[in-house]
């Protein structure tokens, strides 16, 4: 059932295309149809919710990585999931009269079904792993939504920012979320099910003993705080607002970002309980609830303000995660229900304001109540009701928030700390909610606003956010229980024990009430001077979090570039160097601190002169090559050096080797020759000196390096040498008196067969490459490229033009 | 002394190597005297047929084990797994090439076999349990490669990309050899299961063990050389970009993946006594790898640069699932292996249906509003930055997985934290080339060029792509099933 939901919704997502089509604005209900059914679908499921079962599902993906399709319906899920569904019926088809004009529509309604089942599929999870695949998929469709109109550099720089930090967020989520998995594993629970969320919050007692305890927190704290944008993630937010208003107003109420608040939620039976959580919670949850509320205060445009009173809201919830107990589990479910009705009704209606009178902008709106009449009234519910204004569902979320403040467990310090935020939240609230009505449906006109043909939406625009705006006021004057029984197993998920609690309008003279009321008439005093309030000076501009965290990318890839450049030069002698460095690192210091024991420097064996002739020209023609001006005299100094290793296995009696060096020496100085006539008679002096003696000193450092692995070489003598066995059997089995030959052709005969098959190939490749030669006779003149060794031609970031080969 | 015995052959052990090898021999002389000029993508056709048939001939050999040649190869589920993976490396790369080679006006009859004996050299180097053996599997690879490497003729980059390669190539196979020489001074043996026994008879020493930890030292620079670990990766990105882009796909799974699979059996049967010592070079070298490699690739505009730096941090984590040693660790060595050769050889064919005439640009730039031009390129490059980059539900993402989980629990925690964190690093420079596709315009008009074997490279690897992170299932059995009777 679970999983056929969520793969209705994913695998329906193309239909969204249909609406390429005329007449758009009904393709856009027709497609609400999905997300109806889904609605449908899971209410069937509600009976055995609301008594407190759960529906699971289970598909086996990969069972011995703990991975594993799991989905459950409890109390949370279902709260989340028909809020998902039930505002996606209303986005989907407001979304088709909103865009009825955009080509791209059917891209965008595939991108919102699609991020819609992503969204589902998060919330019914019940495996975390299951979870944080959907969770990666609503921050890919999301950068979808908000880069949607990508001819904007804004919209594209939202999108990206919010793709960033909701991504790099992710994946801490995902180690978190593998330590939290793997502390099941060590308090006991079988490998297969260490990933399930029951499982982690059955062993919530264990794992909060344990040393994993503390990171996992901090990981997962990482991944949340970013997707639900709490302080100081909290700057893409407001950049997502580029997104089509349809998509902000799912984006915003529903979906997306409290995907960190559902998290935390599902979590917090197991992994609460702590100093660490709750505190955590407490203060961030707090300061973004502040942060936000104030800094909406001053927004100029709709969406601007709606976007940072939900910054504030998803602070508020978290803040409420944090101050726990009965109530605060309570005022979660309460506050998400009602923060969702009036916040996709409110994004709506500034799509319609913004559709019909062509800005969103505060300054240049005015005196609407004369042309949108019911749009105002919409409005005014929906707004009411996130002021918290007495029978509307915001009053009641509000009262249970103090109540949570007032009745939280935590200690003292931390309790005010909560009940200061949400007072100030509050009073600042009213300012925002009445600065926006004002300035929109109040006063007079703009010039501008006039030019436009303003009036009521269409019908079917308009029902979308009447109907949010309508259940926030009638749900608690009508509904209260039935609110109450619906909301009452989402709060026992949240608190770990099953629940039942009523919500009520009025219940006395309460501390919490008090509060609330003195929040709305200090709000209200406030209000009046809401102009005075947006002209005060603001945080300085560096205080910008979206600032800071580009100039971090753009540091992080100027470090990055400016580290490549220099490493990567395109030069072999630099990449010769570092191997040699790092050759020297592995290998010579390791030798240096445990080796030179086993080194001996002979002095038992007798030395001839001539050895010491043969040996000492070995250096003398080495100093002479690297120094030689010309070509030709390196060449002579090379060869020298040669001479004398052949002379040197003369002398150790072994002519054939020293026949054999020979004949290479010869060889290569004969292809050193060739090679040289197409180049310069004389060395050019290409670096300077400095240079030069320090690749002299780490050559020299290498060659003692290599001397003294030939001496330990030469001193331990582990194995009965092989020789006196190929020199008694080479006659006899190999039937041959060259011992060397013996060996090359018979002993290592297979060896040899190889070496030669790989010498074939080369030779055949080098001569597919000599015929390109042939092929192409104009096309290279080598010589007209000055080719000095080491000069970078294809370099670190250069790109050579090249010639347009001719065809043979 | 025991008499000289000829050691007992098996041929059939190595009938896919030798399928290989004997059908790029023959299709040498075919294609010399039989094809005409001007129709060599018969050549290219009968490569890939060869191929495939080598991949067949392994099919019953599944339960099939031994040694021959005096235990210096071996044929074991490991080593036909991997055959098969190089088969289709080497089957894709082809592919791509049919076209590409007749269009920048290189085409030659040799390259085809040239990559034959090329994976002939990376079968070689799956099988090999003796030092000596994986030293002639090496070579056999790169010296084919060398060769490729220089076929972009006359692009100047791809000469000296050519000779870069080779200096650098020949400055490791010095060290390889130097450090069997160490090897078998120390040990007496060449044979990994030999150094495995002699490790097993005493407690190891230091002091009185320098031959050997130097040797072993040296073998590992070389390996360190061959699969681009950093600082040994310098190399790469001039090499990749100079190279002909089916070519630089190549290498950039093939060589690698090769390598890395010859240097889990090293350090898995021969080393695994003195783990103590080669685990905190090899965890130091792969941390640096992961971070310079995703780093390099973060300042680039040129997608083959781009592409070269991110498989230098791909080969970090898969180093990961190599030293961890366990069976896990194999496991997910193998996994990781077949996600992103699959992946990244599709990121390869989308660069070279962009790739145009005459140019040698490869500019991100270039990839600007192709989902308006092209949608499915589009979302196909799409999908291989996305698995490249690690997210679900593609293979990349699996691969992470299965292998930061396995470092995880081989108590290399930090290591994978590291990977995690390079990953994040890693996504911005490809979800970039992602946000180019779908929300630029074009800078300048690039006209992608599509044909049969481009097509038939990026349907597979989209599809693999796709269908090993939804049902990676039968793919881990196959990695688990490869490792029973892992055999030294």
């Amino acid at each position: 059932m679970l999983i056929a939901l969520v793969l209705l919704a994913l695998a329906s997502a193309p239909l969204g295309l249909l609406a390429r089509r005329e007449p758009r604005p009904l393709i856009g209900w027709l497609l609400a149809l999905i997300p109806l059914a889904l609605f449908a679908g899971l209410c069937s499921q509600l009976p055995t919710v609301l008594a407190g079962g759960r529906v699971d599902a289970a598909l086996p993906w990969v069972p011995a990585m703990g991975l594993e399709l799991r989905f459950a319906l409890d109390g949370l899920s279902m709260l989340f999931a028909l809020i998902i569904t039930g505002i996606g019926v209303l986005i989907l088809g407001y979304a088709g009269f909103y865009m009825d004009k955009d080509p791209g529509l059917g891209r965008f309604l595939a991108t919102l079904i699609l991020f819609m089942g992503a969204m589902l599929g998060l919330v019914l999870a019940g495996n975390v792993l299951t979870m944080f695949v959907f969770w990666e998929l609503t921050s890919v469709t999301s950068y979808l939504l908000i880069g949607y109109k990508h001819d904007y550099p804004e919209a594209r720089r939202g999108a990206q920012q919010s793709l960033l930090i909701t991504g790099g967020g992710g994946l801490a989520l995902l180690v978190g979320l593998l330590i939290l998995g793997q502390a099941a594993q060590q308090a006991g629970v079988p490998a297969t099910e260490a990933y399930r969320f029951d499982a982690i919050i059955g062993a919530g007692e264990a794992i909060r003993q344990s040393p994993l305890y503390a990171p996992a927190v901090w990981l997962v704290f990482l991944g949340c705080f970013t997707k639900s944008a709490q302080l100081p993630f909290h700057f893409w937010l407001p950049g997502a607002m580029q997104a089509p208003t349809p998509a902000s107003a799912f984006l915003h109420s529903a979906t997306m970002v409290k995907a960190g608040v559902y998290l935390l939620a599902r979590l917090a039976p197991g992994l609460g309980g702590t100093a660490l959580w709750h505190t955590t919670l407490i203060l961030v949850g707090g300061a973004t609830f502040v942060f936000g509320a104030i800094v909406a205060c001053r927004q100029f445009d709709i969406k601007a303000l709606l976007a940072y009173t939900t910054l504030s809201m998803l602070g508020g919830l978290v803040l409420l995660i944090g101050l726990g107990g009965d109530y605060g589990a309570e005022a979660l479910a309460v506050n998400i229900l009602a923060h969702a009705l009036y916040k996709s009704a409110l994004f709506m209606v500034a799509g319609i304001i913004d559709h019909e009178a062509g800005t969103r902008d505060l300054k240049r709106l005015g005196g609407m109540r004369a042309y949108m009449p019911i749009t105002m009234v919409v409005a005014a519910l929906a707004l009411l009701s996130q002021m918290a204004i007495p029978v509307e569902l915001g009053f009641v979320a509000k009262e249970w928030m103090l109540e949570a403040a007032l009745e939280s467990p935590q200690p003292a310090p931390l309790r005010f700390l909560g009940l200061a935020a949400i007072l100030t939240a509050a009073v600042a609230y009213i300012v925002a909610g009445w600065r926006l009505f004002r300035n929109v449906f109040l006063g007079q006109p703009h010039p501008d606003v006039l030019q436009h043909h303003v009036e009521e939406p269409k019908f079917g625009m308009l029902v979308a956010p009447a109907l949010p705006a309508l259940l926030s006021l009638v749900l608690p004057v009508g509904f209260l229980p039935l609110v109450s029984q619906f909301l009452s197993p989402a709060a026992g998920a949240v608190l770990g024990e099953p629940l039942r609690f009523e919500l009520y309008l009025y219940h006395g003279v309460t501390p919490a009430l008090l509060l609330s009321l003195s929040a709305i008439v200090v709000g209200g005093l406030l209000a009046t001077r809401e102009r005075q309030i947006a002209a005060l000076p603001g945080a300085p501009a560096w205080f910008n979090g979206g600032l800071l965290f580009d100039r971090l990318i753009d540091g992080m890839l100027a470090f990055a570039t400016s580290l490549t450049r220099r490493t990567q030069v395109g030069r072999m002698r630099a990449y010769m160097l570092y191997s040699v460095l790092a050759f020297l690192g592995l290998v010579g210091l390791p030798f240096l601190l445990f080796g030179l024991g086993a080194v001996r420097v002979g002095a038992d064996s007798d030395l001839h002169f001539y050895e010491i002739i043969a040996t000492g020209l070995i250096p003398v023609g080495i100093l002479a090559t690297i120094t030689a001006r010309s070509r030709l005299g390196a060449i002579i100094a090379v060869g020298v050096v040669g001479a004398m290793v052949s002379l040197f296995f003369v002398l150790f009696s072994a002519p054939d080797l020293a026949l054999t060096q020979l004949l290479i020496e010869v060889l290569s100085t004969v292809f050193l020759l060739l090679v040289f006539s197409v180049l310069p008679a004389r060395f050019e002096s290409l670096s300077p000196s400095w240079v030069r003696w320090r690749d002299a000193g780490i050559a020299i450092v290498f060659g003692a390096l290599m001397t003294g692995l030939v001496l330990a070489t030469a001193t331990s003598e582990l194995f009965p040498p092989l020789a006196p066995y190929f020199l008694a059997n080479s006659l006899a089995e190999g039937k041959g008196a060259n011992v060397v030959n013996v060996i090359l052709v018979d002993f290592r005969g297979f060896d040899t067969m190889g070496e030669i098959t790989v010498l074939f190939i080369a030779v055949l490749g080098i001569f597919g490459l000599l015929r390109f030669r042939r092929q192409v006779p104009i096309a290279v003149r080598r010589s007209q490229h000055a080719v000095i060794p080491g000069a970078p031609v294809g370099g670190a970031e250069a790109a050579t033009p090249e010639e347009e080969p001719v065809k043979g | 002394m025991e008499p000289l015995q000829i050691p007992p052959v098996n041929l059939i052990l190595l009938a896919p190597l030798l399928t290989v090898v004997g059908w790029a021999s023959a299709l040498l002389l075919v294609d010399v005297f039989l094809i005409p000029e001007g129709k060599k993508k018969l050549t290219g056709y009968l490569a890939i047929a060869g191929l495939l048939v080598a991949g067949l001939v392994g099919l019953p050999l599944w339960n099939v084990s031994g040694s021959t040649f005096s235990g210096m190869l071996v044929l074991d589920r490991y080593s036909l797994s991997l055959t098969w993976i190089f088969v289709i490396v080497g089957a894709l790369s082809i592919a791509m090439a049919l076209d590409y080679l007749p269009r920048h006006g290189i085409e030659q009859g040799e390259f085809y076999p040239l990559i034959m004996f090329a994976v002939a050299g990376m079968i070689l180097l799956a099988q090999g349990t003796d030092l000596i053996v994986l030293f002639l599997g090496i070579e056999a690879l790169s010296i084919t490669l060398y060769i490729l490497t220089g076929f972009a003729y006359p692009r100047l980059t791809s000469e000296e990309a050519a000779m870069k390669y080779l200096v650098l190539g020949a400055f490791a196979a010095g060290f390889f050899v130097y450090g069997i020489a160490l090897v078998y001074g120390a040990t007496g043996t060449t044979s990994l299961a030999g150094i495995a026994e002699f490790l097993g008879r005493q407690t190891l020493v230091a002091e009185d063990q320098t031959l050997l930890l130097a040797g072993a030292g040296m073998v590992l620079i070389a390996f360190s050389f061959k699969t681009a670990l950093v600082p040994f990766h310098m190399w790469t990105p001039d090499v990749y970009e100079g190279s002909p882009t089916p070519v630089a796909a190549f290498m950039s799974v093939g060589t690698k993946g090769a390598a890395l699979a010859a240097l889990l059996r090293v350090l898995a049967f021969a080393f695994e006594g003195v783990q103590a010592y080669w685990l905190p070079v090899l965890a130091a070298l792969a941390a640096i790898t992961m971070v310079v490699g995703n780093l390099g690739a973060l300042g680039q505009t040129n997608v083959k640069r781009m592409l070269a730096y991110s498989s230098i941090g791909h080969a970090g984590y898969i180093l990961l699932g190599i030293m961890v040693a366990s069976e896990r660790g194999a496991e997910a060595f193998l996994f990781y292996l077949l996600a992103y050769a699959l992946t990244n050889l599709g990121a390869f064919g989308v660069v070279i249906a962009l790739e145009q005439q005459g140019e040698s640009v490869w500019s991100i730039e270039d990839f600007a509003g192709l989902y308006q031009r092209r949608p499915m390129l589009a979302v196909a490059m799409a999908l291989f930055m996305f698995s490249l980059a690690g997210v679900p539900p593609t293979a990349g993402f699996m691969a992470k997985f299965f292998i930061f989980t396995a470092a995880y629990e081989g108590g290399l925690g930090w290591l994978a934290l590291v990977g995690v964190i390079t990953s994040a690093i890693a996504a911005y420079f490809y979800l970039r080339v992602v946000v180019k596709m779908f929300m630029q315009e074009p800078a300048r008009e690039v006209q992608p060029e599509l044909n049969r074997g481009l097509n038939a490279d990026i349907i597979i690897a989209g599809v693999a792509t796709l269908l090993i992170g939804l049902v990676p299932t039968p793919f881990i059995f196959l990695a688990q099933q490869s490792l029973v009777a892992l055999g030294g």
